[in-house]
C-alpha cells in the first residue's frame, strides 16, 4: 500500500468513525436523555383509547316479543378548529338537517373544539352529510332506542334520556341491567390511519347489558289499551287505568296508563312520566267495601244473609249524612254489596273493632309499598292505621264504604287478587326474566306469597257475594254469557279541597272483579278519573270495559265456557 | 470460530422470529379491526331486521291490515265458541 492510499484510508477511517460517534452521540441524546419527552410524543400520535358503550339490552314480553331494542345511528358532530368555510359549512349543514341557519352560524364560528350538531339522525339524513363530505362535519355513531310496538305500554317501559340513561319506568329502575359497562380499549394507529388492535378487551358476563323480560303479555297488553282508549277518548277523562293479574302468581299481564305524553310534549312535562298505577292516590269508594266485608265476615261479625235496614237513603251518624245512590230498605249483607250500599256498611263499621280493622287492612298492602322496584311509589294515605289519634266516631263507618283512606290502583289489584286466590297476598310481579346476551336464561322470578290475610272459607263466601254483585247488582254489565265473574263497582266522589267537602261534579268511576269461577286466574281493574258523562257510575263506563276485555281474553286463552246458567236467581 | 457462527446464526434466527412475531401480531390486528367492524355492521343490519319485524307483527299493525285492508271485524260475543279440550 503506498503513502497515499494509507492517507486517504485514514481519512477514510476517521471520517467514518466522527460520523459513527456523532450519530451515537445524537443517538444516546435521543434514547437517554430525550426518551420520555420523546415517547409521549409518539404514543399521541398512533395509540388512542377508544370508548365503546354496548348496544343497551331489550325488554321483552313473557313471550319474547320485543317492546323496546337499541339500534346504531349516526349522530352529526362539529369540529369548528378544522373547518375550512365555517360560513358555507354552516348553511349547507342546515339546510341538509332542517336546522335553524343562523343559530348554527354561531356554533360554528365558536372556538370550541367539538360540539354536536343533530343527534340520532334517520338514515336518510346521514346519507346526505356523508355524501357531502365537509370538513369539519362529520358522522359519529350512537346507540339510540327503538319502539317497534309504538306507544304501547308506554308508563310502564319508561324513556331513556338522550344518553341513553333511564329516566322513568323499567328503564330507569334497571338502568345498570340493561347499560351494562361501557368498555374501554387502547388502540394503535398505523402512519395511512389504519387501526390496529393491540389489546382484546372482552367484557365479562357482568359487564354485558342484559335483556329483560316482563311478566306482561303483548296481546292482552294490546287488548287492554285498546278497550280503556276507547271509553276514555269517548268520556275524555282526565286520567285512566287498567291493570290485569294473575291471581296466582302475582304477575302483571297489563298495565295502561292515560293520557300518554306524545313524542314532542314528554321532554317539557315530567309529570307525565309519572307511573299513573303507583303514584296515582286516590279514595277508592265501593271497591273498598270488600275488605271490610271480608273483615266481618271473617269475624263472624255478619253472615250473607244477616238483614240491614237502609235507612230509604238517608242516614244520619255523628252529624253525618250518608248517603244510597238508590233508596233502599231492609238488605241482606249480600245485597248490602250488590247494591253497593254505603249506609249498610256504614252499619256494619258501627260494629267493626277498629283495634283489629286496622291491621288487617294493612294486611292487605293498604299504606304499604307493594314491592315493585319502579321509581315514584306512593306507599298511599292510610293515616288512620298508623296514627291511632287521628281517628274520629266517623272514620270507621265511612272506611266501610271506602272514604278516608288513599291507595294506589296496584293495591287495590293486589287485594283483589289476594280474595281471589282463596286469601294469599302475593307480590304483584312485573320481572319474570333476567337474560344475557345468548339468550340464556340467568335470573327468573317465582311467584311470592307475602302473607294469609283471609281464609279459604271467608273468601269463598265473598267470592259467591261479589258473583252476584255482578249477576243482578251494580256490576251487570262486567257479566258475560257463559263465564262466571265476580267483582265490584265504585264510584267515588273527589274531595274538592277548595271548598272543603266532596264534589258533586267529579268523580271516580272503577270496577275491580276476578273469573272465571269456581277458580279464578285473572283479576282486572278499570278506572276511569273524572269521566265528562252522566253516567259516570263505575257500572256503567268501567264494567262494559272490563266484560270486552274478558270476552277476548277468554278466546285468547281458549277457555271454554262453564256454568252457563248462573245458580243466582235475579232478585226483583 | 465455527462457535461463534453458530450463536451468530441462533441470535439472528431469534431475531428473525421475534420480528416475524411482531409483523403477525400487527397484520392479526388490521385483521380484528375488519372483522370487528363486519361483526358490528350485521349486528346492526341484525338489530335492523329485528325492528323491522316488531313493526310488521305489532297488533296495531295488523288490526290495521285486517280491518282496513281486509275489511274483517272483531267477532262479537257468542260468534266464537270455544270448546272444551277433550
Amino acid at each position: 500500500m503506498n503513502k497515499f492510499n494509507k492517507k486517504r484510508l485514514l481519512f477514510c477511517s476517521l471520517f467514518s468513525f466522527f460520523l459513527s460517534f456523532a450519530f451515537t452521540l445524537r443517538l444516546v441524546y435521543l434514547q437517554l436523555l430525550k426518551h420520555k419527552i420523546l415517547a409521549e410524543q409518539a404514543k399521541k400520535q398512533f395509540l388512542y383509547f377508544e370508548q365503546k358503550e354496548p348496544l343497551r339490552g331489550m325488554i321483552l314480553d313473557r313471550n319474547g316479543t320485543i317492546f323496546v331494542l337499541s339500534k346504531e345511528v349516526d349522530s352529526c358532530a362539529a369540529w369548528p378548529v378544522i373547518m375550512k368555510d365555517r360560513q358555507s359549512t354552516a348553511e349547507q349543514t342546515a339546510h341538509l338537517l332542517n336546522l335553524q341557519e343562523q343559530e348554527l352560524k354561531s356554533k360554528f364560528f365558536s372556538s370550541r373544539l367539538f360540539l354536536w350538531v343533530k343527534r340520532k339522525l334517520d338514515s336518510g339524513e346521514a346519507e346526505k352529510i356523508r355524501n357531502l363530505n365537509l370538513s369539519g362535519v362529520g358522522l359519529v355513531k350512537e346507540s339510540k332506542r327503538f319502539y317497534p310496538e309504538n306507544d304501547l305500554l308506554w308508563h310502564l317501559l319508561g324513556r331513556v334520556n338522550i344518553d341513553n340513561q333511564g329516566i322513568s319506568g323499567i328503564e330507569l329502575a334497571y338502568d345498570d341491567l340493561l347499560r351494562g359497562k361501557v368498555i374501554r380499549e387502547s388502540k394503535e394507529r398505523d402512519g395511512q390511519g389504519r387501526k390496529i388492535r393491540k389489546s382484546i378487551n372482552t367484557p365479562t358476563e357482568d359487564e354485558k347489558p342484559k335483556n329483560i323480560v316482563l311478566t306482561i303479555d303483548k296481546t292482552i297488553q294490546h287488548i287492554a289499551e285498546r278497550e280503556l282508549t276507547k271509553v276514555y277518548e269517548q268520556v275524555q277523562a282526565k286520567k285512566a287505568i287498567l291493570l290485569i293479574q294473575d291471581v296466582r302468581t302475582g304477575e302483571i299481564l297489563a298495565w295502561v296508563c292515560r293520557p300518554i305524553p306524545g313524542e314532542d310534549k314528554w321532554k317539557h312535562t315530567p309529570e307525565l312520566l309519572n307511573n299513573l298505577v303507583l303514584s296515582e292516590v286516590f279514595e277508592p269508594g265501593s271497591t273498598f267495601k270488600v275488605f271490610p266485608a271480608g273483615f266481618a265476615l271473617e269475624e263472624k261479625l255478619t253472615s250473607p244473609q244477616e238483614k240491614f235496614f237502609c235507612e230509604n237513603g238517608v242516614f244520619q251518624i255523628h252529624g253525618m249524612k250518608i248517603r244510597d245512590h238508590e233508596k233502599r230498605g231492609t238488605l241482606t249483607f249480600t245485597e248490602v254489596l250488590g247494591y253497593s250500599s254505603n249506609i249498610g256498611m256504614a252499619k256494619l263499621g258501627l260494629r267493626i273493632d277498629k283495634e283489629k280493622i286496622y291491621p288487617h287492612l294493612a294486611n292487605f298492602g293498604f299504606g304499604r309499598m307493594s314491592g315493585l322496584s319502579l321509581s315514584g311509589e306512593s306507599p298511599g294515605i292510610f293515616l288512620s292505621e298508623k296514627y291511632p289519634q287521628s281517628r274520629s266516631a266517623l272514620s270507621l263507618p265511612i272506611l266501610c264504604f271506602g272514604q278516608g283512606i288513599g291507595v294506589t290502583a296496584i293495591q287495590i289489584l293486589n287485594a283483589y287478587s289476594a280474595v281471589a286466590n282463596g286469601g294469599l297476598l302475593m307480590e304483584p310481579q312485573i320481572l319474570k326474566e333476567i337474560r344475557n346476551e345468548k339468550g340464556e336464561i340467568i335470573w327468573q322470578a317465582q311467584p311470592l306469597v307475602i302473607r294469609r290475610v283471609l281464609s279459604e272459607k271467608t273468601t269463598q263466601v265473598l267470592t259467591e257475594i261479589l258473583e252476584q254483585a255482578v249477576e243482578w247488582g251494580t256490576g251487570i254489565k262486567a257479566k258475560i254469557k257463559g263465564y262466571r265473574i265476580a267483582g265490584k263497582t265504585g264510584t267515588a266522589q273527589k274531595f274538592d279541597f277548595a271548598k272543603g267537602e266532596y264534589s258533586d261534579t267529579r268523580h271516580i268511576s272503577s270496577f275491580c272483579g276476578y273469573f272465571p269461577l269456581p277458580n279464578p286466574r285473572w283479576a282486572i281493574l278499570v278506572i276511569f278519573d273524572e269521566p265528562q258523562t252522566s253516567n259516570y257510575w263505575g257500572g256503567m263506563l268501567a264494567a262494559p270495559v272490563f266484560a270486552r276485555i274478558v270476552e277476548e281474553m277468554v278466546r285468547y286463552f281458549q277457555i271454554p265456557p262453564g256454568e252457563i246458567e248462573t245458580k243466582y236467581a235475579k232478585i226483583k | 470460530m465455527k462457535k461463534y457462527l453458530f450463536y451468530l446464526f441462533f441470535l439472528f434466527l431469534v431475531l428473525f422470529f421475534y420480528l416475524w412475531q411482531q409483523v403477525q401480531v400487527i397484520r392479526l390486528g388490521y385483521k380484528i379491526e375488519l372483522i370487528e367492524k363486519e361483526i358490528e355492521h350485521y349486528n346492526n343490519q341484525n338489530q335492523y331486521l329485528r325492528i323491522k319485524i316488531g313493526e310488521l307483527t305489532s297488533l296495531d299493525y295488523a288490526e290495521q291490515v285486517a280491518r282496513d285492508k281486509l275489511g274483517m271485524e272483531t267477532a262479537k260475543n257468542g260468534e266464537v265458541i270455544i270448546l272444551p279440550k277433550p
